[in-house]
């Protein structure tokens, strides 16, 4: 029993706690980004476990993960209001090259993230090349190239 | 890959999924079997058993090295004593970690240990923190010095 509730807890847990740092925060971007989950995941460890080190106990702990992740997923697919919740929404953040500087702002993102997906996905050197740049629900930018003849 | 040729494996997706469901129950109930003790640490997973005024209340479902506790109650003497013995073979398999009291004497034979303890009242509430060494079916032996004994079965994941 209290391996699952050790896991549901740590599992909820880091929902409410990714989701409040925001969808670019530990997208792992960055080199510390990384060290910094690495290190969240060892301290977790930890706190899964507790001084129940036997396989029984690992296994419980998988399973509760995954049957949450699961449960969640499954929840999500029927409510629209869940699945925003928990995955958030995606957000326009170019239009026809001109960047929403509010919204980018807000969201965490310069110029330089956007022309930086622009490269790395489409090749595009300029804003004005872009029709749309969106933050996508896992903080990833997609960004979408104005069409050549328009 | 031809088009018939993919909705020719799309059987094969159509049993995966259906498979897939199956597991998701499986997980499920296993987790509340887990919640309800099953697996050690629940409702299910603590019980006792007495013979005459001898008490012990264990677990009978446990998980190897995972901290736990016999809790063993006797009527003390007139003098304040209470005597309780564990066998030996049953000690092999489960550590003792610390004893509540604290013994006066810890006395060690051939077959059992014997453990004094002093008290008051008329009844002694004993508690040992245990850890079980291996996993299987354990089946211990302990009793109360000059008295009735009692024999006591748990299942130990590994």
């Amino acid at each position: 029993m209290d391996a699952v509730l050790r896991g549901a807890v740590i599992y909820l847990f880091l929902t409410v706690i990714f989701r409040v740092a925001g969808k670019r925060a530990l997208s792992q971007i960055t080199t510390f980004d990384l060290v910094l989950l690495l290190i969240i995941s060892e301290t977790t460890q930890q706190a899964l476990l507790g001084e129940d080190f036997s396989v029984t106990a690992a296994l419980l702990l998988i399973l509760t993960l995954v049957g949450l992740d699961i449960a969640f997923a499954l929840w999500k697919g029927r409510s629209a209001r869940l699945d925003r919740l928990i995955d958030s929404v995606p957000v326009l953040l170019v239009e026809n090259g001109q960047p929403l500087k509010d919204r980018m702002d807000r969201a965490q993102v310069d110029e330089d993230d956007v022309l930086s997906s622009a490269r790395k996905s489409q090749g595009l050197e300029r804003l004005d090349q872009i029709k749309y740049a969106i933050l996508e629900r896992d903080g990833s930018i997609s960004v979408i190239p104005q069409d050549p003849g328009g | 890959m031809t088009k018939a040729r993919i909705e020719q494996e799309f059987d094969f997706q159509r049993r995966e999924w259906r498979v897939e469901r199956i597991g998701w129950g499986v997980i499920w109930l296993l987790l509340a079997l887990a919640l309800a003790g099953l697996f050690g640490g629940g409702p299910l997973s603590r019980t006792s058993v007495s013979s005459g005024d001898l008490t012990l209340d264990f677990p009978r479902f446990e998980r190897e090295t995972r901290p736990t506790e016999l809790e063993v109650s006797l009527p003390l003497s007139p003098d304040g004593q209470g005597q309780v013995w564990i066998a030996n073979d049953t000690l092999e398999r489960l550590q003792v970690q610390e004893i509540t009291p604290p013994p006066m004497r810890i006395q060690n034979g051939p077959k059992r240990t014997e453990y004094l303890f002093r008290g008051e009242g008329d009844e002694l509430r004993v508690t040992f923190d245990v850890e079980f060494q291996r996993a299987g079916v354990l089946r211990g032996h302990l009793g109360q010095v000059g008295g009735l004994g009692l024999n006591f079965s748990a299942l130990v994941y590994p």
